[in-house]
């Protein structure tokens, strides 16, 4: 598990979202472990890891849920929007179909989150440079079209994996700041705040004890 | 944590420990070092005991070969069953498939040949000792025990049999790998009438389909000079399309890449993972394909023909759980979490407190459990001990092996974090024995049937009161 004991300064809250196949899970492993795996399995319901970095001296720690792609999923997925400051759609470059999905994911976040999210549009697979279906330029464009950062990256060859991250997180410090997290940090409180929110289940009416950080 | 694998082998005759070559098996010298113990104790054990047969000898502290190092001439030759279905894949790192095989630190119940056919990989492990070789051979015994009494006395008078309290210790202990897949039918039986005639048709409704789209695919790879593999405008059909069958495309080399029957794309494993799932979606369009059945298909394809896996594969899905759980259908996958809550305060209220505290929610975990009903997540073998007594029990036992693997790790789990929780459960660890994991699922004794029905009666009517209620965010 990557440092997961280590004290910090921030708790972020990130998910990961984008077509299935697109390298959610090695672009997670990438950052938190370094590592990469050829022979990935396929993501069912969700993943969790957690990676901290420096950003102006202050250690932030990224809690990052890693989604499953396929679109049935969705219905247990998108409660994990909920209480997340960050999110990051990926796409492959090789795969134009996942680029067009891009917009409905944009969609998805934003009727389901329910912070002012830091969304970066990542084209994953840079390395697959002789199979590119998606330029760069068309990435960058789309993202400025709709307020996002932009970034390509390769979890393969490790390229960008780090960059992307820093910024996301740093960009997410510069706007919260002012609102350290309060509390133990044995707690969650995003996903407190994902109880708070989901009404529907019964299970959890009365567990709304603690308020949330942000 | 430090995984408890180690190589076994299996003598067959002409084939004494005096004959090994540390080529044949991968081993470094200093590997044999260690080995030469574990054939000196092994040799002991065999003046001791002439019952069984072939023995077994246990290097444990061994590696396997590199996971890298697939050897390519591995046919077994004492195995035609296997040979005729797959050959060309075996033992990783053997020269002698017949007579290596991997382990876990106990696990017996996985035969030589199955492993084999599994082309299983095994990392490092711990120190052989005699006290592991009379275990490796007392199980060996067992199981041969317990295949004789499967065979000979349940099986062939199954209708008499099946609710005899034998089956169901039986199962508890393990089915023997060799003839897993014939029980799991039997237990499972076949209200649906699946037939092999059936399959077929189904298999060429879905191939029709599926030509019809390589047609498309190739029309567009000619008209467009650039397009490699998988890459260009054939590619981008297939992934525009939302298709079920790009999904399943995708997913293949994803289910058991650990596996190098399911990893290698050549392999027959792979063409009947397809083609059981693909008959589903023509059997089941309603349900269609979801990610995780993949994961159900390809262990059942490990015990069982494509016909057979077909046949328990739908049977499955017909359980409602799993049902709901594929189609993601809202309340009612709430419901089944509800029910796992309800039984978790019962049985393990410390661990009910910890998660409510610190908003460990069951979605988190119970979501993947049931999905992929306990593969990827556990051993190989623990994963079948599991489903043995999932075709004993069918949806209660998953809930109650829910409560079991919760309960095993109790004691970790109320010492960790947010955090190390949510990373524990979804990446249990791998050096559970199986033994120890069924032990730690009998003693729940909270999960019934009744019980289940009971709490699912329950949350459908506060869902169906509270959605009415509060629609508002």
């Amino acid at each position: 598990m990557a440092r997961i004991d280590d004290g910090y300064d921030y708790l972020y809250k990130i998910v990961l979202v984008g077509d299935s196949g697109v390298g959610k899970s090695n672009l997670l492993t990438r950052f938190t472990k370094n590592e990469f795996n050829y022979d990935s399995r396929t993501t069912i319901g969700v993943e969790f890891a957690t990676s901290i970095i420096k950003v102006e001296e202050k250690a932030i720690k990224a809690q990052i849920w890693d989604t499953a792609g396929q679109e049935r999923y969705r219905a247990i997925t998108k409660a994990y929007y909920r209480g997340a400051f960050g999110a990051l759609i990926l796409y492959d470059i090789s795969k134009k179909a996942t680029f067009e999905s891009v917009e409905r994911w944009l969609k998805e976040l934003k009727e389901n989150s329910d912070n002012d999210m830091v969304i970066m549009l990542v084209g994953n697979k840079s390395d697959l440079t002789n199979q590119r279906q998606v330029r760069t330029d068309e990435g960058k464009a789309f993202a400025s079209a709709h307020g996002l950062n932009f970034i390509e990256t390769s979890a393969l060859d490790a390229s960008n994996v780090n960059e992307a991250f820093t910024e996301i997180l740093t960009e997410i410090y510069n706007q919260k700041r002012a609102k350290p997290v309060v509390g133990d940090k044995e707690q969650a409180p995003d996903v407190e705040k994902v109880q708070n929110i989901r009404i529907t289940d019964p299970a959890k009416e009365h567990s709304k004890k603690k308020s949330c950080s942000c | 944590m430090a995984a408890a694998d180690g190589i076994s082998l299996r003598m067959a005759d002409g084939f004494g420990p005096g004959e090994l070559q540390k080529s044949d098996l991968g081993l470094s010298t200093e590997m044999l070092d260690l080995s030469t113990s574990a054939l000196d104790i092994s040799r002991l054990a065999l003046e001791e005991s002439e019952v069984l047969s072939p023995s077994t000898i246990t290097f444990s502290n061994c590696r396997s070969a590199s996971e890298d190092e697939v050897p390519s001439e591995c046919a077994s030759e004492d195995d035609k069953e296997f040979s005729e279905h797959n050959s060309g894949y075996s033992a990783v790192g053997c020269n002698e498939p017949g007579k290596l095989k991997t382990r876990r630190k106990s696990s017996k119940t996985l035969s030589t040949k199955f492993m084999r056919k599994l082309g299983m990989k095994s990392s490092s492990s711990s120190l052989a000792t005699a006290c592991g070789v009379d275990d490796e051979k007392y199980k060996e015994h067992l199981e041969d025990q317990h295949t004789e009494i499967w065979t000979k006395e349940l099986l062939p008078n199954w209708s008499r049999k099946q609710s005899c309290s034998k089956v169901r210790s039986l199962c508890f202990k393990g089915i023997p790998s060799q003839i897993r897949g014939q029980v799991w039918c039997s237990l499972l039986g076949n209200k649906l009438n699946i037939t092999a005639d059936l399959f077929q048709v189904l298999c060429e409704q879905a191939e029709k389909s599926r030509e019809a789209y390589e047609e498309e695919k190739e029309h567009i790879e000619n008209a467009d000079g650039d397009v490699g593999g998988f890459g260009g405008k054939a590619e981008e059909l297939l992934l525009k399309a939302i298709s079920t069958h790009k999904m399943i495309l995708l997913d293949l080399p994803r289910t058991y890449p650990e596996l190098e029957i399911f990893r290698n794309e050549n392999s027959p494993y792979r063409q009947h993972l397809l083609e059981v799932l693909e008959a589903f979606v023509c059997f089941r369009p309603e349900v269609g394909y979801s990610q995780g059945m993949s994961f159900l298909a390809a262990l059942l394809l490990l015990y069982m023909e494509p016909a057979d896996a077909f046949m328990v594969f739908t049977n499955i899905l017909t359980s409602s759980c799993f049902v709901n759980f594929y189609r993601m259908k809202m309340p009612e996958v709430k419901m089944y979490m509800y029910a796992h809550e309800k039984f978790l305060k019962e049985e393990l209220p410390y661990l009910y407190s910890h998660f409510k505290k610190l908003g460990i929610h069951p979605e988190m975990y119970m979501v993947k459990w049931i999905m992929c009903l306990f593969c990827q997540l556990l051993p190989l073998e623990c994963t079948c001990r599991i489903w043995d007594f999932f075709f004993l029990d069918g949806d209660v036992a998953i809930f109650r092996t829910g409560l079991g693997i919760l309960k095993l790790l109790e004691k970790d789990l109320l010492k960790m974090s947010f955090e190390q929780i949510a990373y524990q459960l979804s990446h249990l660890p791998s050096d559970i024995d199986e033994d120890e994991l069924m032990r730690s699922v009998r003693s729940v004794q909270v999960v019934t049937n009744r019980r289940l029905k009971d709490l699912l009666k329950e949350a459908s009517s506060v869902y169906r009161k509270q959605g009415s209620k509060n629609e508002n965010p």
